[in-house]
């Protein structure tokens, strides 16, 4: 059964209709099921993670069937992604890199069900659209003043 | 996307409760900016920039309020 409901998925639709401009890659890194039976101290459990990473799979892969704007990669971080895992960062899994041409600055860790589906459906046509949300003069500061390293971690939860 | 210097995660804190734990979240949406300095709840963008400027050690950016940005645009 699919996760998104026949009247969710016209809706958007229309949605990325009206606000895809260009193109975005979704990478997705999950573990594979046989490997993530093992279970890491002080880590979530290999299984919960795969669990997790299944349904985010599912649900990505629903989403981006919606738009032939957008385009899922799916790749085993212990596996055929380990490589681009480590360059771009990403140590988690599930974890969605969003914008990966540029070197992935936007990661999405966990599942993004809940309240959180909306965030990121934002970030995907923020990031189609090359638009930020910030007003001008806002833009304009984050632009100019700020040109040594920051590292922004948002904490959600789906509720 | 405006600054390549800037890189954002966002972290689903049931998830990843061992993260959750080490940055003390006990409410969300909270806000780590350089493992330093942090926030919960949502803020103005104004506010946020300045946060983040703070963090970095620099002189706070002074905002044209909605009201003296119309009077200069008039």
């Amino acid at each position: 059964m699919p996760l998104i409901s026949d009247a969710d998925r016209e809706v958007l639709v229309q949605r990325f209709n009206d606000r895809l401009t260009g193109t975005v890659t979704i990478k997705l890194f999950i573990e594979s099921a046989a490997r993530s039976l093992l279970t890491i101290p002080g880590q979530p459990s290999g299984q919960a993670s795969g669990q997790y990473g299944k349904l985010t799979k599912e649900l990505m892969e629903e989403v981006t069937d919606l738009s032939p704007l957008l385009h899922l990669e799916v790749a085993d971080i212990r596996g055929d992604g380990a490589e681009d895992a480590a360059r771009l960062g990403v140590q988690r899994v599930p974890a969605m890199v969003l914008d990966s041409e540029s070197g992935g600055r936007v990661k999405y860790y966990g599942i993004p069900a809940g309240l959180e589906f909306s965030t990121i459906l934002e970030a995907i046509e923020a990031l189609s659209r090359k638009e930020p949300s910030l007003s001008e003069a806002v833009a304009k500061v984050v632009e100019e003043a700020i040109q040594e390293p920051v590292h922004l971690q948002v904490f959600v939860t789906p509720t | 996307m405006i600054n390549s210097n800037i890189t954002a995660d966002v972290v689903e804190a049931e998830e990843f409760m061992d993260m959750a734990q080490h940055y003390k979240v006990m409410g969300v949406p909270k806000t780590v900016i350089n493992d330093s300095t942090e926030f919960v709840g949502g803020v103005p963008d104004e506010y946020f920039v300045n946060i983040i400027l703070q963090t970095l050690g620099k002189p706070e950016h002074e905002f044209a309020t909605a009201q003296q940005s119309e009077l200069a645009g008039s």
